[in-house]
C-alpha cells in the first residue's frame, strides 16, 4: 500500500492537529474549552496586597478552581465599568468600534508567534472584550441578541463566567508592548485594550500577585520590592564599597538633599537585582564624575525610590497613586528638575501620563544641563529627562572622558525596550551612548528593532516565576534575532535600557542563547568613564578582569 | 459548511430577490425607488453623525500616540517628523499618509531572509493585503464619485474628468470604466483571504462577510446594467434626479435589476453606521495616530482628572523615622 | 537506506515539516508554516532548520549526542508551548509514515529503528529542556535578589553555584 502513496498523499492522511474536527470552528464557541494551563498563568493576588490600596474584593482565590469567589453582582460591576470607560476613553470606544479584522496584526505578537495559540493574535485578544461590547452596548447587538443565532451573526456573546475566565487568562498573556499597534491601519492599540481589560478585572478583584504585591509594597515603602529606607541605603553602600575597591574612588550618593539641582529616580530593580545593580553602579560613577568635575548636585530619595510603576498594569488610578511620589518629592526637596534612570514602562508613564495625571510641575524649572547649557525643550513641561538623553548630550559636548578599551570584551547589540520605542521614540540616544563606550556594535535584523522591536516576553507585570513557559515562549522572537547576531557577528552582550529587560532577558539568554549576557547602558558608561583620581582599574564592575589584564 | 459566510451570502441574495420581485411582480417601484433610498440615506446620515458625535463625546484623557520613529529630543539627533511627529503639521502628514496611503498596513511588507542570513531578499505576501485594500478603497471612491453624474445636471467638470480618466483604456462599448472590475476583483480578493487563509478565517465573523458580499452584489449588478443588459439610462437619470431634487418620479421603462442594485446600495448605506465600516470615520479620530508626541513638552489636560489618595512623605517618615535616623538619612522631624 | 534518504531529502523534509507544523492549531499553522521570514516567524524557521539538520545528520555517521544537538532548537521551543510531553515529541514518529512511501521495503525495519533512535534523542532533549525551565524557575528569583541579601548577611544557604551545579553535571 505504501507503494501506491506519494509522500504528500501519505501526509494528507496524518492528522496531528490536537483539535478534533468535531470541535466548533468559531472561536466564540470554544470559550469553554479554554484551559488555564500551569506555566502560562500567574498566581492570584494575595488578599493582603489588595487590601493595602483598598481595592475591591480582597480574598484568597485560585485561578484553577471552579469558583473564583466573585462578588454576587460581578456582571453588573463589569457592565458599569465598561460603560464608564467608554465615556472616559475615546481610545477604548473607537477601538471597540472600528476594527475590521483585516488580520494585519495577527502575526505581529510575540506571544502568538511563540506559543502558536490563535487566541494570542492581538485582534482576537481584543475581540474577547469586543464580543461583550457588541452584545451589550451596540444597537445591533441589542436587537440581534433577541433573534435566534443573532449573536453569532454579529460575533457577540454574553458575559458568562467562562468568557470572564478566558479574558483573564489572555489579558495576562499580553505585555502591552504595542507592536501590533504599529501595523494596524487604524492604530488600534492592544495595550490600551489590555489596560482597560485589566482595569475591569481589578474591579472584581482579579489581579495577579506579581503585580498586586509590588504595587502594595511601592505604595507603602516607596518601591516594588518593599525595601525599607535603611536597607535601600545599605544596598547603595555596598555598591559604593565595590566601586571603591575597583576604582579607588568613593562614589557615595546623597539622599533626600533639599536644594539639590537634580532628583534622580530609577527602578528599584537596579538597586536589588543583578545585572541591574551594575547599571546602578554606573549611575553612581557618573554622578560622582559630574560632581567632581562640574559640581553637579544630584540627590537620590528613599521615598521616591521606585521609577517603575506596576500600578500601570493595574489601573489608571493606581498608576497615578504610585506616580504621585515623584513630583511630591521633587517639590519637597526643591530640586530644579528630575532625571530618570533606565526603565521601560516607567518611561511610558512619565512621557505619556505623568504630567497629565500629577502635574503641572510648575514648581520646577525647564530642564537645562548646567554642564553643556543644553535646554531640554522636549521635557519643558514634564521636567523630567531620560538619563540616556542626558548622557548623550554630555558625550556629544565632549564632557566625559571615556576609555572604550575597558569594554573591549563586549561585542554589543541593542534591544529596544517596547515602551521607550513605541511610547516615546527613544531610539538613537542609547545607541549613541553605547557606541561611545564600546567599539563593536551590531544591530539585530531591522524587523526586530526600533519601532518593530520584539518584547522580552515578560513586561507588564508578567515576569513571575510560575509562568516561565509563557515567558520563554514569548521571548522566542527576540531570542531568535539575538541568536542570529550572536552566530553571525559573535555578539556576546545585549544592551538594554529597561530594568525588567535586564532581569527577563538574562533568563531569556540562559534558556535560548546561553552565550550572551545582558548589560544596562550605564554599566558600560561606568566601566569606560575615567574618574578623577582613580587608580588603575584591573576589574570591571562585575569584578571580572578587564580585557587585556589577564595576559599581562 | 461555514455559517459565517453562507448566511451573509444568502442574505444578500435574498435581499436582491426581494427588490427584484417586489418591483417586477408586485409593482412596488415607489417603495424600492423612493421610500427606501430616502430612509437609507437618512439612516446613514443620522447614524454616522450619532456615531461620530458619540466618539467625540468621549474624553481623550491621555496623549498616547504610538511612536514609530525617533522622537524629537536633542537638536543633533534627527527626528522622524512623520512617524513620530511633535507638531500638528507632522501629525497632518502622518494622517494624510495613513488615510490616503494606508501607511501602517504598508509596514506589513517586510524583508525576508533565508536560512543562513543571506543577501537574498524577498517580500512576503502581505503586500497583497495593502495592494488589495488600496485598490478596493480607491476603486470604490471613483465608482462613488462617478455616480454623482446621476444626481447632478449639468454634470460638473471634475466628475467628467474622473470619468475620462477612469475610462482611459478605451475598450468596449459602452467604454470600460476600469474602477468597476477593479472594485469587484479587489472585493473578491479580500473575500478569498477571509475564506482561504486559516488565520483570517478564524477571526472573521458574519459581520465581516456581509459587507463584502453586499459590495460584490452591488458591483455585479452595476456592471451587469452597464455592459450587459444595457438598462434605460435616461429613465434612471430621471429617477435619480427626482430623488436629488425632492421631486420623486418613477419612470416606466426601468426594470427590476436596477431596483435590486439600488436596494443593495440602500442597505449598505443604512448598515454603514452600525457596522465596522465606520472605520472610515474612526481613522480620523484614532488617538494613537492623530496626536503629536509632545507630552513632555506641552502639558495635556485630562478633563476628568480627579484626586486620589496617596502615601505622603509625612506618612512615610512617620512610619520609618527611627530606622531612617539610625541609617543616617535626613528627616524632617527629629522625633 | 542512507542513500535513499539523501536522494529524497527535500521531499522528506517538506512532508515532515508540514506534519510537525500541523501539530499546531490550524489557524496558527497557517502562519507558522510560512517559509518566508526567519525573524517574523521563528517557530517555523527554527523547526524547518532543525528537521533539516536531523535529516542531514542521519545520512552521515552520527551518535545520540549529535542527534540531540540537532534536535535541540525545535525541542526547546516545543518544551515551552502548550504540548504535553507525548505531543511535544510526537512529530518524530510522523517520519515513520512519511518514510514508508520512500524507503524500500527491505530497509523499512532499519528505518523504523532510526526513527526510534531520533525519538529517544528527542525525549532526552525534551527532559533536559524541562529541567532547564524548572531550574530557571528555581534560580531566577534567587539570582534576582539573593546576591543582594547575601551581601547584606541576611541569608546563609545554598549559593547559586550550588543550585546550578546540577545543571552542569
Amino acid at each position: 500500500m505504501a507503494d501506491e502513496l506519494t509522500p504528500d498523499e501519505a501526509l494528507d492522511k496524518i492528522d496531528y492537529r490536537p483539535r478534533s474536527s468535531s470541535e466548533p470552528r468559531n472561536w466564540l464557541d470554544t470559550t469553554k474549552s479554554v484551559q488555564i494551563r500551569p506555566g502560562m498563568y500567574c498566581y492570584a493576588a494575595k488578599p493582603e496586597s489588595v487590601e493595602t490600596l483598598g481595592l475591591p474584593n480582597a480574598r484568597a482565590w485560585n485561578p484553577t478552581d471552579e469558583d473564583w469567589k466573585l462578588p454576587e453582582n460581578w456582571q453588573e460591576i463589569l457592565h458599569n465599568g465598561i460603560k464608564e470607560r467608554l465615556e472616559r476613553f475615546r481610545t477604548f470606544k473607537i477601538f471597540m468600534d472600528v476594527c475590521v479584522r483585516c488580520g494585519a496584526c495577527a502575526d505581529k505578537c510575540h506571544f502568538f508567534l511563540g506559543t502558536g495559540d490563535p487566541k494570542n493574535m492581538p485582534v482576537l485578544r481584543a475581540e474577547l472584550l469586543r464580543s461583550i461590547y457588541r452584545n451589550d452596548f451596540t444597537l445591533a447587538g441589542k436587537i440581534l441578541k433577541k433573534l435566534p443565532g443573532g449573536q453569532r451573526l454579529l460575533g457577540a456573546r454574553d458575559l458568562t463566567l467562562d468568557a470572564l475566565k478566558e479574558m483573564w487568562y489572555y489579558f495576562f498573556q499580553c505585555t502591552e508592548c504595542r507592536r501590533c499597534s504599529v501595523f494596524c491601519p487604524y492604530g488600534i492599540d492592544t495595550a490600551e485594550i489590555t489596560i482597560m481589560g485589566r482595569e475591569l478585572l481589578n474591579l472584581i478583584g482579579l489581579n495577579i500577585d506579581w503585580i498586586a504585591t509590588p504595587v502594595s509594597n511601592c505604595y507603602q515603602t516607596g518601591n516594588h520590592l518593599g525595601i525599607q529606607p535603611h536597607a535601600f541605603k545599605d544596598m547603595l553602600d555596598f555598591f559604593v564599597e565595590d566601586i571603591e575597591e575597583i576604582t579607588g574612588v568613593n562614589c557615595a550618593p546623597q539622599y533626600q538633599k533639599k536644594g539639590a539641582d537634580i532628583l534622580f529616580v530609577t527602578p528599584s530593580g537596579d538597586v536589588f537585582a543583578d545585572p541591574g545593580t551594575y547599571t546602578c553602579q554606573g549611575y553612581l560613577i557618573l554622578f560622582k564624575y559630574l560632581k567632581e568635575k562640574y559640581g553637579l548636585d544630584v540627590t537620590w530619595s528613599t521615598y521616591a525610590s521606585e521609577g517603575g510603576n506596576f500600578g500601570f498594569f493595574t489601573s489608571h488610578e493606581t498608576m497615578k497613586r504610585l506616580n504621585a511620589k515623584m513630583y511630591a518629592e521633587a517639590r519637597r526637596l526643591g530640586v530644579k528638575w528630575i532625571l530618570g534612570g533606565e526603565c521601560g514602562h516607567m518611561w511610558r508613564v512619565i512621557h505619556q501620563y505623568m504630567d497629565t495625571m500629577n502635574g503641572p510641575a510648575d514648581f520646577m524649572e525647564v530642564p537645562v544641563n548646567p554642564i553643556t547649557g543644553t535646554r531640554f525643550d522636549n521635557a519643558a513641561s514634564t521636567k523630567m529627562v531620560h538619563i540616556t538623553e542626558f548622557t548623550a548630550d554630555l558625550i556629544k559636548h565632549g564632557k566625559l572622558e571615556l576609555d572604550k578599551s575597558r569594554n573591549a570584551n563586549r561585542i554589543m547589540t541593542f534591544h529596544d525596550s517596547c515602551n521607550p520605542a513605541r511610547g516615546m521614540g527613544l531610539l538613537e540616544e542609547p545607541r549613541y551612548v553605547i557606541k561611545a563606550c564600546v567599539d563593536q556594535f551590531y544591530e539585530m535584523p531591522p524587523n526586530t528593532i526600533r519601532e518593530q522591536t520584539f518584547c522580552c516576553g515578560s513586561g507588564a507585570g508578567l515576569n513571575a516565576g510560575e509562568n516561565m513557559e509563557l515567558r520563554m515562549a514569548g521571548a522566542l522572537p527576540r531570542a531568535n534575532a539575538l541568536k542570529y547576531v550572536h552566530e553571525k557577528f559573535g555578539v556576546n552582550t545585549l544592551g538594554t535600557i529597561c530594568a525588567i529587560d535586564r532581569a527577563a532577558l538574562s533568563t531569556l539568554c540562559e534558556y535560548w542563547v546561553p552565550e550572551c549576557e545582558v548589560a544596562g547602558v550605564h554599566e558600560l558608561v561606568g566601566n569606560a568613564l575615567i574618574l578623577p583620581g582613580e587608580k588603575e582599574r584591573t576589574e570591571d564592575l562585575r569584578m571580572e578582569p578587564l580585557p587585556g589584564v589577564e595576559e599581562e | 459548511m461555514n455559517q459565517r459566510y453562507l448566511i451573509p451570502l444568502t442574505a444578500v441574495f435574498l435581499l436582491f430577490l426581494l427588490a427584484y420581485t417586489g418591483v417586477e411582480g408586485l409593482g412596488l417601484q415607489v417603495v424600492f425607488g423612493v421610500l427606501i433610498p430616502y430612509l437609507a440615506v437618512a439612516a446613514f446620515l443620522i447614524g454616522f453623525v450619532i456615531k461620530v458625535k458619540g466618539w467625540a463625546a468621549s474624553a481623550v484623557p491621555f496623549r498616547i500616540p504610538t511612536t514609530c520613529g525617533q522622537q524629537k529630543s536633542l537638536p543633533w539627533i534627527k527626528q522622524n517628523t512623520i512617524d513620530n511627529p511633535n507638531t500638528s503639521a507632522g501629525v497632518f502628514v502622518r494622517m494624510l499618509l495613513e488615510i490616503f496611503a494606508f501607511r501602517s498596513l504598508f509596514r506589513n511588507t517586510k524583508a525576508a531572509f533565508n536560512r543562513h542570513a543571506s543577501n537574498r531578499l524577498s517580500y512576503s505576501w502581505e503586500i497583497f493585503l495593502w495592494v488589495g485594500a488600496l485598490a478596493f478603497h480607491y476603486a470604490f471612491l471613483v465608482v462613488l464619485l462617478r455616480h454623482l453624474r446621476f444626481f447632478t445636471a449639468p454634470v460638473p467638470g471634475c466628475i467628467q474628468l474622473i470619468e475620462y480618466l477612469d475610462g482611459i483604456v478605451q475598450v468596449g462599448l459602452p467604454g470600460l470604466f476600469i474602477s468597476g472590475p477593479v472594485l469587484l476583483l479587489a472585493a473578491l480578493f479580500l473575500l478569498s483571504r477571509r475564506v482561504l487563509d486559516a488565520k483570517v478565517s478564524y477571526i472573521s465573523q458574519a459581520a465581516d462577510y456581509f459587507p463584502l458580499f453586499l459590495i460584490i452584489g452591488i458591483a455585479i449588478t452595476g456592471i451587469a446594467m452597464r455592459y450587459f443588459t444595457k438598462v434605460d439610462i435616461i429613465g434612471i437619470k430621471e429617477l435619480t434626479m427626482g430623488l436629488a431634487t425632492f421631486h420623486p418620479h418613477i419612470p416606466e421603462e426601468v426594470g427590476g435589476l436596477f431596483y435590486g442594485h439600488l436596494f443593495l446600495v440602500s442597505i449598505l448605506f443604512a448598515y454603514f453606521p452600525m457596522s465596522k465600516l465606520m472605520h472610515m470615520g474612526g481613522i480620523f479620530l484614532s488617538p494613537t495616530r492623530n496626536m503629536a508626541n509632545n507630552t513632555r513638552a506641552k502639558r495635556h489636560v485630562n478633563p476628568w482628572n480627579y484626586d486620589v489618595p496617596i502615601h505622603t512623605y509625612e506618612q512615610y517618615e512617620d512610619h520609618f523615622r527611627d530606622k531612617m535616623i539610625e541609617a543616617g538619612l535626613p528627616v524632617d522631624k527629629k522625633e | 537506506m542512507k542513500q535513499t534518504i539523501k536522494k529524497n531529502r527535500n521531499q522528506l523534509l517538506e512532508s515532515w515539516f508540514h506534519a510537525t507544523i500541523n501539530t499546531y492549531p490550524e489557524e496558527s499553522a497557517r502562519v507558522l508554516g510560512k517559509k518566508s521570514d526567519r525573524f517574523d516567524n521563528p517557530v517555523g524557521a527554527v523547526t524547518r532548520e532543525s528537521l533539516e539538520d536531523v535529516l542531514t545528520l542521519v545520512t552521515e555517521s552520527f551518535g545520540r549526542e549529535g542527534l540531540e544537538k540537532a534536535l535541540d532548537p525545535v525541542i526547546r521551543i516545543r518544551a515551552v508551548q502548550a504540548f504535553n510531553p507525548a505531543d511535544a515529541v510526537s512529530f518524530v514518529f510522523a517520519l515513520k509514515e512519511i518514510g514508508e512511501s520512500v524507503i524500500e521495503k527491505a530497509d523499512i525495519i532499519k528505518f523504523y529503528r532510526l526513527v526510534d533512535e531520533i525519538a529517544l534523542a528527542a525525549f532526552n532533549r525534551y527532559m533536559k529542556c524541562r529541567e532547564d525551565i524548572f531550574l530557571l524557575k528555581a534560580t531566577e528569583s534567587k539570582r534576582r535578589i539573593h546576591h543582594a541579601f547575601e551581601r547584606a548577611g541576611l541569608v546563609a544557604e545554598l549559593s547559586e553555584g550550588d543550585l546550578l551545579g546540577s545543571k552542569k553535571s
